[in-house]
């Protein structure tokens, strides 16, 4: 489980189509003896066939479509497959390497194992592989490198000198035109990572190491894979703590990055890269059920999990062919059928909200967005935005002026303003920015957050924090226009300002812009306004905030016992002065104070009762009420007659006059 | 404002119209014959805007299927295997004649007027010999193997078309056999066609209307199709036959009406062609009657009402704004007489229906209110009596006495009297006991068309069915012809008596009103003969004068006593307004209004108006609209009240209260049966 705290870190996806991976359907393959026995599968002569190779015992050749044995070649006693059987396409033989030490190559209608042409090694063979283009290459168990013609010759001498250093994974390709053969082994500080690139010229193979240090202690290499597109060369590191870094070989700099933490837990698993985009990942454990997932890497997503029908015995393994996975589980081989499609950022938007609902804990953290895919982003006017943004977080008061910081704000606030940028609202980016600029002790941060409230700017998981920093701070005028700008303010802050505008200093109070006309005093039961101008102003603002009864009932038994009967009191007597019928804008409605007097009397109604200092009020309200029901009662009963009045000067309605009645009838 | 009543408002009148089932029409006398679905007759007079002149209701499970007339003379062919002759006076059947042959379809006369050829469901024809009077059988022809459903005698020659399942046969009627046979094509296979209609045209072409919604022109010489035009979307009913035999007009189940013209298609052709041409639409349901009086088509069927619309008239060339002038109109089913009676001195109504008769006690109310107020009742209107009739026999007119102890009504052959015993009749239950009063042995009184009880309850003044006045007396529970006046006319049809008894005033579709003294046994004297007929008429409460509603819509009174129209009616009637006379609906009730003796209330089935003799009448220009809609500045003599629509009855009783028998359209057609779906614009 991961420990950081999990938080989506929003993109601005590029609108450019990428593939998906679709979840996968899975079938039994082929059988073979044990799993331990299982090597490889690799595609063979035909597309539509695929040869499997095990360490004994069998070599098939089965058809994709049918899963049908097409050609099968049965392994003497004593005969042990070391290297994957490959298909020379080029030569039209199938190659293998028996015995770690013996070469052997045959043709598609050789039915014979035995009888096939054999090429001997001195030195013992790690793999054999194969790069279209180019002939077969053997890697030793030395580290040495050499093409199948060659290999009767010494190859003693390798680069791995110590019986330490063993070859743990190795891949062949075609970089830039170049032959090049990735390997890596383990060390114990390090995963080092050996590059031999052929230089056909001087017929030589130059090699360069990598250190890719462990992640932590704890932590082993699982799996590797490498995976190229047209302008970068990754090889994907599966770390036991389900971490999944990758490597780029092209560049100079240190480019080891960490991508993602996988969800789920993982104890055994193999990785294969399906394209630059997606890994398929075997051995994933997700609600205790091992499975294949495939995981996007420039998005963070899973893409589809699919559980493995039976538990592996050992490490799973997973190979590639086409858009198929297969799996070895037991005595079976899986097929797990991927399609990849394109997608729009629309779609895997809609996968991301998915994603977050059903695996919520599992969302992935993005620890650095990776320069490679920032570079190609800065093309686009917002995504300069989260470089803006790292900026000013980076550390604002200690390097740059605040001057600059401050235009580098603005600028910022600019942007964000902007409808089309508004989703930044709501992002970590943001919110850790408020949060830095609320809490920060030295850094007088008022200025930035009077802009962000009056650009409306907040991100509404920071309005409780904002109004708790502004009660706290005494920010009177902050705070009103934090209450009148702001849309959503939550129940508990308008109770918290409430209270704080019931309880601070006039003093205060009179440096806020009133500009409302007072109309209370038209009532004509004048009563004593129990607070001031200024007070009430601001209060009856607080009051006219829209709220939903329920929340606000919670927040308000929150509220102290003197604030709420000071705030009874001054219920009373809006209710009290309040027109019924309020043209202007000037206050709280009737509906909105009776509205507030219930929530109040509801909220603390225990102590109203027991506390003998809220006796006379909520004696004086109830005379109030009294008074105001039996006015609307008089209305009602107003109402009725003009109900009827209404009735009779409507335009005639046919009577239902049924099968008889006796009527009343003038003959003009 | 000129009055303002309490109205018993009553709905509970479930009277139904039946669809129209064939239709006749007499040139001559310019009437037209009808028969509904229950067997009853209508006898409308045309020429004098469409007065329904005579009901003859019909017998129980009767049908009448055709209706030929030869001059004066009636005949009807139904179901029931008879052709009857009808006696117009007495309103029943003169003569029957077996077809021997089943059930008759279908009636035809030849032109001269002496022979009848009905089509039976034995699938022969029967002649029938009506020559000097007499209506004899003659012989029938050979017989083919499926039921006639219609037949036609050629105008000129001895030769008689039918028409029936799959074919149509000439027939010689010299010889009774079938001269040629024409077959018609199926729509479908397994699915026969059956000949709705034929009609003979001079020059022997044979128009046929079919199942299959087809109007075929036949050569009737060669037997071959001429012509086969798909006029209806389903099947032809009827079709009909102008005088110049160049417009036939046909409709059926799809309700559109089509008339195929006998015209050149193109100009300066003396080749001539049936074109058919779309008429109206505007009845719901199947069209089961038409007929070509003049230069308009009358159209009858299942929705019960006639439809006349006028081929020629100014809107025919197509115009939008001629046509949307009077070219249709439509007659409604309604009886044009007063029905119901209402016993006005204790609330009770008489609900006549065809073969029972409902006695209810109206409801009761204290209060008043403004105008259109519904009064809450202090009790309600409750069914006292429901009386079928002897024997199942149609009610021709019904009357109940003022106190409603007395109850009468005749069927076409006697009449009866009933005395009713109401106690309690202000509470909840009411009891009620009914005691048959006998007609005595030796002077029983005959069957009658209308009836009025005197309001001394002693005598019972009667029209009978032989059209003389006659005045029973009921004396210990015995009822006996005290008086019977000399015949006078043949035809009467409207009775009314003075309220002080001494005076009856009868009229007579001859448009003759006779007075008569009943006290004195005298015939007092007529009034002068108008040319048109009277629809309603009423003695004034003082008994001296003689209102009349002639069917021109024009009211004229007489003084009884003087022997001469009264002086308001000398300077009114020449008055009216041309918006009144032109009324389509005729006033078939007229009655003074007991508390003001110089308001007379009249209606039809679509207003009621009280004509108030103090006021002037209004410019002979005045329109309906400022008819209806009175100005408190410009009053005059003329105040209508058009809500209630099919008003069935409308009697005004003592201290302005009024009973008001409504028929709502709705209700009254709500039971028709479905119509063919029909696409309409905006469903």
């Amino acid at each position: 489980m991961p420990t950081e705290s999990l938080k989506i870190m929003p993109t601005v996806y590029s609108l450019t189509l990428n593939k998906m991976a679709a979840p996968m359907e899975c079938i039994a393959y082929c059988n073979i003896p044990r799993e331990s026995d299982f090597l490889s599968i690799s595609s063979a002569y035909l597309e539509d066939t695929v040869i499997l190779s095990c360490r004994r015992k069998i070599l098939n050749v089965y058809n994709l479509s049918d899963q049908k044995s097409v050609k099968s070649w049965s392994l003497l006693h004593g005969t042990t497959l070391t290297s994957p059987v490959l298909w020379d396409e080029k030569e039209e033989r199938f190659i293998t390497v028996v015995n770690k030490r013996v070469v052997r190559f045959w043709g598609k209608d050789d039915n014979d194992f035995d009888k096939s042409k054999k090429k001997n090694s001195n030195t013992s063979i790690y793999k054999i592989m194969l790069v279209n283009g180019f002939s077969p290459v053997i890697l030793f168990t030395n580290g040495k490198i050499d093409f199948l013609e060659k290999v009767k010759k010494s190859h003693e001498n390798g680069i791995l000198r110590s019986e330490e250093d063993k070859i743990y994974w190795c891949k062949a390709i075609a970089h830039n035109s170049q032959l090049t053969v990735l390997f890596t082994v383990l060390s114990e500080e390090s995963v080092k990572l050996y590059t031999n690139k052929y230089d056909s010229i001087n017929n030589r193979w130059n090699f360069s190491v990598e250190k890719i240090p462990y992640l932590s202690e704890s932590t082993t290499l699982m799996s590797c894979d490498f995976c190229m597109n047209n302008n970068t060369s990754t090889v994907f590191f599966l770390w036991s703590d389900g971490q999944l870094s990758c490597y780029n070989i092209d560049s100079e700099k240190d480019t080891h990055s960490m991508v993602h933490k996988l969800p789920g837990s993982l104890e055994q698993g193999s990785l294969v890269a399906l394209n630059d985009l997606h890994v398929a990942v075997v051995g994933l454990k997700i609600d205790k059920k091992e499975g294949l997932c495939i995981y996007d890497t420039k998005f963070g997503l899973m893409k589809s999990w699919q559980p493995l029908p039976e538990q592996c015995a050992l490490k799973p393994q997973v190979c590639q062919v086409g858009d198929n996975l297969f799996v070895p589980c037991g005595t079976t081989v899986y097929r797990f059928k991927y399609k990849c499609h394109p997608v729009t950022v629309g779609s895997l938007l809609g996968s991301v909200r998915s994603s977050i609902s059903t695996t919520q804990e599992f969302v992935p953290e993005h620890h650095s967005w990776g320069s490679k895919n920032k570079t190609s982003l800065s093309s686009q006017p917002s995504c300069d935005l989260p470089e803006k943004f790292s900026t000013l977080m980076k550390d604002p008061m200690k390097k740059a002026s605040y001057a600059n910081f401050r235009k580098q704000f603005l600028a910022l606030v600019d942007e964000i303003k902007q409808p089309i940028n508004h989703h930044w609202l709501e992002t970590s980016h943001m919110t850790n920015l408020v949060q830095k600029l609320l809490g920060d002790k030295q850094f007088v941060a008022r200025n930035e957050i009077e802009i962000l409230i009056n650009a409306k700017c907040i991100p509404m998981s920071v309005i409780g924090q904002l109004f708790e920093c502004l009660v706290t701070r005494n920010e009177v005028n902050l705070l009103q226009s934090a209450l009148t700008k702001l849309p959503n303010i939550p129940e508990s802050c308008i109770c918290k300002a409430l209270s704080f505008f019931l309880q601070c200093e006039e003093k205060q109070l009179s440096s806020l812009d009133v500009t409302e006309e007072d109309g209370s005093g038209k009532g004509i039961f004048k009563q004593a306004c129990p607070v001031s101008k200024d007070r009430k102003t601001i209060i009856n603002k607080i009051l006219c905030l829209p709220f939903s009864d329920v929340f606000l009932l919670e927040s308000l038994r929150k509220v102290s016992f003197k604030d709420a009967l000071q705030l009874l009191e001054y219920l009373c007597y809006l209710l009290n002065n309040t027109p019924t019928l309020q043209t202007e804008d000037s206050g709280p409605k009737l509906l909105q104070v009776v509205d507030w007097l219930s929530l109040v009397l509801d909220a603390h109604i225990t102590q109203f009762v027991l506390s003998p200092d809220a006796h006379m009020s909520i004696l004086k309200l109830q005379s109030i009420v009294n008074r105001q029901v039996r006015y609307f009662d008089g209305l009602t009963t107003l109402a009725a007659l003009l109900e009827q009045f209404k009735a009779k000067s409507l335009l005639p309605v046919d009577k239902k006059i049924g099968q008889y009645c006796i009527e009343v009838l003038h003959v003009f | 404002m000129m009055g303002e009543f309490r109205v018993h408002h009553v709905r509970f009148f479930e009277w139904t119209p039946k669809s129209v089932q064939c239709m006749s029409y007499n040139p001559s006398l310019k009437k037209l014959a009808l028969s509904r679905g229950d067997g009853s007759l209508e006898l409308w007079n045309v020429a004098e805007g469409w007065y329904q002149e005579e009901v003859i209701p019909g017998m129980k499970d009767q049908s009448i299927e055709d209706l030929v007339w030869q001059d004066q003379r009636l005949f009807s062919a139904g179901l029931d295997g008879n052709i009857c002759e009808h006696d117009l006076t007495k309103l029943q059947i003169k003569v029957s004649c077996p077809s021997n042959a089943g059930p008759v379809w279908c009636l035809t006369s030849n032109t001269a007027k002496t022979r009848l050829a009905a089509g039976t469901e034995d699938g022969c024809v029967v002649l029938l010999d009506t020559d000097n009077n007499y209506l004899d059988y003659i012989t029938r022809f050979d017989s083919q193997d499926s039921r006639l459903l219609c037949i036609s005698w050629h105008p000129t020659e001895d030769l008689i078309v039918t028409g029936g399942i799959d074919n149509i046969r000439i027939w010689s009627v010299s010889s009774g056999r079938a001269m040629q046979r024409l077959t018609i094509a199926r729509s479908e296979t397994k699915k026969e066609t059956v000949i709705w209609c034929v009609a003979f045209l001079s020059d022997m072409t044979i128009v046929s209307g079919d199942s299959r919604g087809k109007t075929c022109f036949w050569n009737g010489k060669q037997g071959t199709l001429i012509k086969a035009i798909q006029s209806h979307k389903g099947d032809v009913y009827c079709l009909s036959v102008d005088k110049t035999e160049t417009s036939i007009v046909s409709s059926g189940v799809d309700s559109s009406v089509v008339k195929f013209s006998y015209i050149a298609p193109r100009e300066n052709s003396d080749w001539k062609d049936w074109v058919a041409t779309f008429v109206h639409n505007q009845h719901t349901h199947d069209v089961r009657a038409i007929q070509m009086i003049d230069k308009t088509v009358v159209t009858g069927g299942v929705d019960t009402n006639l439809i006349q619309f006028d081929l020629h008239a100014p809107g025919i060339s197509g115009h939008r704004r001629d046509t949307a002038k009077n070219r249709w109109k439509r007659i409604p089913p309604l009886i044009q007489k007063p029905i119901v009676s209402v016993a006005k001195d204790v609330n009770v109504i008489l609900l006549p229906y065809t073969h029972h008769l409902d006695i209810w006690r109206l409801g009761f109310t204290d209060k008043t209110g403004v105008d259109g107020d519904i009064l809450s009742l202090r009790s309600n209107p409750i069914k006292l009596v429901s009386m079928a009739t002897k024997g199942g026999s149609p009610i021709f007119c019904s009357d109940i006495s003022q106190d409603a102890s007395l109850l009468a009504y005749s069927d076409c052959e006697c009449l009866r009297v009933y005395r009713i015993f109401l106690d309690e009749l202000t509470s909840i239950q009411p009891s009620v006991s009914m005691k048959k009063i006998g007609a005595s042995a030796d002077s029983p009184p005959d069957g009658a068309h209308c009836l009025c009880f005197t309001s001394d309850n002693k005598r019972l003044i009667s029209v009978t069915n032989s059209s003389r006045l006659q005045i029973s007396s009921i004396k210990h529970d015995k009822i006996s012809t005290y008086h019977t006046f000399d015949q006078m006319s043949d035809c009467c049809h409207l009775l009314s008596v003075s309220p002080d008894d001494k005076l009856a005033a009868v009229a007579d579709h001859n448009c003759n009103v006779f007075i008569y003294h009943i006290k004195n046994k005298q015939h007092v004297c007529n009034v002068p003969r108008q040319s048109v007929q009277v629809t309603a008429l009423s003695f004034n409460p003082d008994s001296d004068l003689l209102a009349m509603v002639y069917s021109n819509q024009k009211i004229f009174e007489y003084d009884v006593k003087a022997k001469e129209y009264s002086d308001w009616s000398k300077k009114n009637s020449h008055h009216f307004m041309n918006c009144w006379l032109r009324k389509k609906s005729k006033v078939y009730k007229l009655s003074y209004n007991p508390s003001n003796r110089n308001q007379m209330i009249l209606n039809d089935e679509q207003m009621f108006c009280i004509l108030d003799k103090t006021q002037p009448f209004p410019s002979i220009g005045t329109s309906w609209t400022q008819l209806c809609t009175p100005k408190s500045n410009d009053s005059h003599a003329f105040h209508i009240c058009t809500k209630y629509k099919y008003l069935l009855h409308l009697e005004i009783l003592p201290e302005n209260w009024l009973v008001a028998v409504e028929r709502p359209s709705l209700e009254m057609f709500s039971s028709l049966p479905e119509a063919m779906k029909r696409k309409k614009f905006g469903t």
